[in-house]
């Protein structure tokens, strides 16, 4: 790598400018300048050209026109008539269901969200390391992720959490009757929170490429220093892998608040047993695609996009205090 | 600088672990695996069974065992399941060229320029995240029913091209600020311009990012149920996730076993997929040494 | 250090949005309203179903096609996720397919917001509906009009694995049975099974084949004949509630959990699973397979044993076929729903594959090559409907649920549960079931 030139030149910058600068070096000057300003010009906006094409060709557009539903009463069939405010007044003022669907959502992000990245980071830390069939190891802990919501993840998982499942056998070895985990309103949630845990293979290998990604030498020196792993982890892996923690906090965090997929095979689309799985998603899905109320939805979806933008601001205010970049 | 080796590194001594440690390891992983894999093999051994089985008996040995669900499941009712995985490789190889080229492009933008309305831009890149998609699907139909792409891959290909997946902008973001800013720096004095820093700097150095970006792009596209149903009308244009549902129905009787089958054949090529390149997410470990 | 990730960013870009969503109703006027029609040059057709049922339609489109070789048909096929969502979003967004395969529980929703054609000027004409009968038809009739075609019969029965209770010496019910029968024996399979086995799954929230026979048969329907209201009283619900709260006591009927495990999935059906002999669920039984091992009969919903009872059974429409008010070729839809009424090789095709098929003559026509189990439930369904055709104090056939039905549906399952799993004394759910709904129905 050129590292030597670089070096050179942030010395040679101070120095002023010779009598007869030849054209090269006025040129490298006025490079200098435009890297220090890293205005860069017009090319930002060529990199972001195809971007800026489907923000405003297909992205902007459908997230207006669903913020225009939400005050009107549409249901899909006949065109949409304007009733200002009623969703909203609606929403909070005279919908239980809605309250049990926030209720079971924020159970849902603030349980499974943390357990999941803790799960994710350990196992990324045990699979980062030259092992044997590691490839192998790596693929059995995506393999849930890989599973997605295909309907047979759901079956099996309420094999595994019904009364005579699996769970219930392992808990039979301790002596202890375990009961139907699925179809009780008091524990169906939490075999849902199971579930997302369970599919942690997204941040996990988001921080395994990250892992990859840290620099080796400063490793080297902690070895040689005869730093301690646990000392190493905290005081090197962690602070060098913050952005990527970071990025995971904020986008497993979004994921929660839309989870829709789990809830929708677990409960056979129902959120049963009494809502108690209805996360927010679901029941927004319901409100617009079974019960035609597509304006309702449409608030729904706007109050939720606030709320998970409220959440994500917060995030990153916080990250000033712990994010460490390397620019 | 001097070369890294990684066998000759402390790092190499620290990675290979004593004999019992090492049992310790496997004995570790092989054990959350299995709990991981439970679900595969339920599903493996329901595809061998016969549809009266499957709920009545579902213990991991089948009883009887029934290979047709594969030959029934292949050929299908009118259409080969052939077909379908065909056509789901072609939205999701088309998918994955249109996330890492142009979340690419742009995340490099926002990591390593300042522009006008640089915060705006990339809030609202992070806005387009937060609002379900089912709120926004029936507007985005509109759209591509006015261009006449309905029942075409474009709705699914095209939006990807434009960069529309913010979560592998943002992604790529994360990865670049973390690659030192010098090398750009030190490369833009020697004369290079932003296409080449991004092409011959920025690229290699986030292989990772790009990595994990086709693994998840591939998966994603090919799991996607709800895009697919809604723009893909005519049988021959199915994909995978679609193929499944034509086994199910709830009032005239399912093929379970044959649904089954085909699931498990049809996890191949994800499964391909995420071995081929975490296998290349290892090797950027060696490359990425040279960067210190 | 000089990039900083925006920070306050978000906040902004919310109000900014805000701003524009102003502007952004003037774009979205144009999204909503009824379909304009299919752009394609053919005519699409749709339906739902499972392979068996795709390869049918499949062979007697084909069958169709010469004989009528100038309309060109266009057809897609799935399984029922996602069917009614792709319909919505077609219609929605201005292309949905000519003719379609509809749900009875949902042709009223759609023909009263305008999204079906009306049939009753080509009946007697291009469409031949000889030996449909009244109460038939009705399943497809809105206010007055016809907007499907019923593709068979169905009727309210329930599903028995008969070597079971073989299995246990017990003798099979006569189809005239009560509902105290129900009990009797239902409780006789607990006892005899040693508690391994319960007799029936809860019907306490189950609202087809089930509350809504025991409503009739106290002479009040599940909806008002004009759909904004509900037909039954609470002392009719209250009285089945507590015989199902009885039911559950002695173990007639498994517990709550397992109930909610089957809500919306066969796969746990209580038969399914063997946790009982008897469910309301018709499902567990599909054309030509079965998810269970079991010897499959079927038996009448039980009779009211109290004074005056009436007969509560109905004869129902299966699926229907309907084309959309918006296409263009709505005549050479009715060829097609025609040919799939009254053509022999479409019928033969067909089979069982879309219920019991509807007429007579079409009954007749396939009964030659049916296994055991299509047979035993064919000919239940003959005895119920000559029994209800022969009943002079039978309701007519309930008119085709209003929207909101399904919330209703829904509703009266989680009411049953909430008290089954003891979260509420049935009193109090009472009165709450009728708020909810009246809610519901006033929409």
């Amino acid at each position: 790598m050129s590292m030597t030139t670089a070096t050179t030149d942030e010395v040679a910058e101070e120095p002023p400018a010779p009598a007869a600068p030849s054209d090269q070096r006025e040129r490298d000057r006025m490079r200098r300048r435009l890297a220090r300003r890293r205005g860069g010009g017009w090319w930002p906006y060529l990199f972001l050209a195809p971007w800026f094409v489907g923000l405003f060709g297909l992205t902007i557009y459908p997230m207006l026109d669903s913020l225009y539903l939400s005050f009107t009463d549409f249901d899909l069939l006949t065109p949409a008539r304007w009733v200002g405010l009623d969703n909203y007044t609606r929403m909070f003022a005279d919908d239980p269901v809605f309250w049990d669907s926030v209720h079971a959502t924020l159970v849902y992000v603030l349980v499974s969200v943390p357990l999941k990245l803790a799960l994710a980071l350990g196992v990324a830390m045990l699979l980062n390391r030259d092992l044997k069939g590691i490839g192998l190891y790596r693929a059995a802990f995506y393999l849930p992720s890989l599973l997605g919501g295909a309907v047979a993840v759901a079956i099996v998982w309420r094999q595994v959490f019904g009364g005579d499942g699996l769970f219930n056998d392992f808990l039979a070895w301790f002596g202890i009757k375990g009961q139907d985990w699925i179809s009780s309103p008091d524990s169906a949630l939490y075999t849902l929170v199971l579930l997302a845990v369970w599919q942690f293979g997204t941040p996990m290998v988001i921080f395994l490429a990250g892992l990859k990604q840290l620099p080796k030498d400063v490793y080297e020196a902690a070895a040689l220093d005869g730093a301690r792993p646990v000392t190493r982890f905290f005081r090197i892996t962690l602070p060098l892998l913050t952005p990527i923690v970071f990025f995971n906090v904020v986008l497993q965090i979004i994921d929660a608040f839309k989870t829709f997929t789990p809830a929708f095979v677990i409960s056979n689309g129902s959120g049963g047993p009494l809502d108690s799985t209805m996360l927010y998603s679901l029941y927004l899905y319901k409100k617009g695609f079974t019960d035609l109320q597509m304006g309702y939805a449409s608030a729904l979806a706007w109050v939720l996009f606030l709320v998970i933008a409220g959440f994500t601001a917060v995030n990153f205010v916080a990250s000033r205090y712990w994010v460490h970049y390397d620019d | 600088m001097s070369a890294l080796t990684p066998n000759a590194s402390p790092l190499a001594r620290l990675r290979s672990l004593t004999g019992s440690r090492r049992i310790l390891v496997h004995t570790l992983l092989v054990g959350v695996a299995v709990v991981m894999l439970y679900p595969l093999l339920w599903m493996l051994s329901s595809s061998l069974k016969p549809d009266t089985d499957i709920f009545t008996h579902p213990g991991l040995i089948p009883g009887r065992v029934r290979p047709e669900n594969y030959s029934e499941g292949w050929s299908g009712s009118g259409n080969s399941f052939s077909l379908y995985i065909v056509n789901s490789l072609i939205v999701t190889i088309g998918a994955v060229i249109g996330n890492v080229v142009s979340c690419s492009l742009a995340a490099y933008a926002f990591a390593r320029f300042e522009f006008r309305g640089k915060r705006i831009w990339f809030g609202l890149m992070l806005g387009t995240l937060m609002l379900p998609t089912q709120a926004v699907l029936i507007p985005q139909y509109t759209i591509f029913y006015n261009l006449t792409w309905i029942n075409t891959y474009l709705p699914l290909i095209v939006p990807k091209f434009l960069a529309v997946d913010a979560f592998f902008i943002f992604l790529m973001v994360q990865f670049i600020r973390s690659v030192p800013r010098e090398l750009d720096q030190a490369a833009m004095v020697d004369g290079a311009n932003p296409w080449s820093i991004y092409w011959r700097i920025i690229l290699p150095l986030m292989r990772p990012a790009l990595i994990t970006t086709t693994i998840f792009t591939f998966i994603w596209t090919y799991d996607d149920f709800l895009h697919q149903l809604v723009y893909l009308q005519q049988n021959d244009r199915f994909t995978v996730p679609l193929g499944l549902t034509l086994f199910l129905d709830q009032t005239s009787g399912s093929s379970y076993g044959a649904m089954f089958a085909m699931s498990t054949l049809a996890l191949l090529p994800t499964l391909i997929c995420f071995l081929v390149f975490q296998k290349r997410l290892v090797e950027g470990m060696a490359t990425s040494g040279m960067k210190g | 250090m000089g990039h900083q990730i925006p920070r306050r960013t978000l906040f902004r870009t919310a109000s900014g949005l805000a701003v524009a969503g102003a502007l952004g109703g003037t774009l979205a006027a144009c999204a909503g309203g009824t379909g304009a029609g299919s752009r394609s040059d053919k005519l699409t057709m749709t339906w739902w179903g499972s392979d068996d049922r795709h390869a049918a339609y499949k062979k007697a489109l084909a069958q169709f096609r010469e004989k009528h070789p100038d309309i060109g048909i266009q057809e897609t096929y799935q399984g029922y996720d996602g069917y009614f969502d792709k319909f919505n979003t077609n219609i929605a967004g201005g292309s949905a397919p000519d003719l379609l395969q509809m749900d009875t529980a949902l042709v009223a929703q759609y023909a009263r917001k305008g999204v079906l054609a009306s049939l009753d000027s080509y009946v007697g004409k291009s469409l031949d509906l000889t030996g449909f009968s009244k109460t038939l038809l009705a399943a497809g009739t809105v206010d007055g009009k016809l907007y499907g075609v019923p593709s068979g019969i169905g009727v309210n029965q329930l599903t028995v694995n008969r070597s079971g209770l073989e299995k246990l010496g017990l003798k099979y019910p006569d189809p005239e049975w009560t509902w105290a029968d129900l009990r009797k024996t239902a409780q006789d399979v607990y006892k005899k099974s040693g508690g391994k086995t319960y007799g029936v799954d809860d019907g306490g929230g189950s609202t087809l084949q089930c509350f809504e026979i025991f409503a009739r048969e106290k002479g009040q329907q599940f909806f008002s004949g004009d759909g904004k209201k509900l037909g039954f009283t609470a002392d009719t619900l209250q009285e089945w509630w507590e015989y199902w709260a009885q039911m559950r006591r002695t173990h007639a009927c498994p517990p709550p959990a397992v109930t909610s495990a089957a809500h919306n999935d066969l796969t746990k059906n209580a038969v399914v699973i063997g946790k009982a002999l008897f469910t309301f669920d018709s499902g567990v039984y599909g054309a030509g397979g079965s998810i269970t091992d079991a010897q499959l009969d079927f038996l009448p919903t039980p009779q009211g044993d109290f004074s005056g009872a009436r007969e509560g059974n109905f004869v129902n429409g299966g699926v229907l076929l309907s084309a959309t008010r918006a296409s263009k070729r709505v005549a050479e839809s009715v060829q097609i729903m025609d040919f799939f009424a009254q053509d022999p090789t479409a019928i033969k095709d067909m089979r069982l594959l879309r219920g019991i098929p509807p007429t007579q003559k079409a009954r007749s026509l396939i009964s030659a090559g049916l296994n055991d189990t299509d047979k035993r439930n064919m000919a239940t369904a003959d005895y119920i409907s000559r029994r209800v055709s022969k009943a002079t104090d039978a309701l007519p056939a309930p008119v085709p649920p209003p929207q909101g039905a399904d919330q209703i549906w829904d509703l009266l399952f989680q009411s049953n549960l909430a008290v089954a799993f003891g979260k509420k004394s049935i009193k109090a759910q009472l009165g709450e079931f009728f708020d909810q709904a009246a809610g519901i129905l006033a929409k």
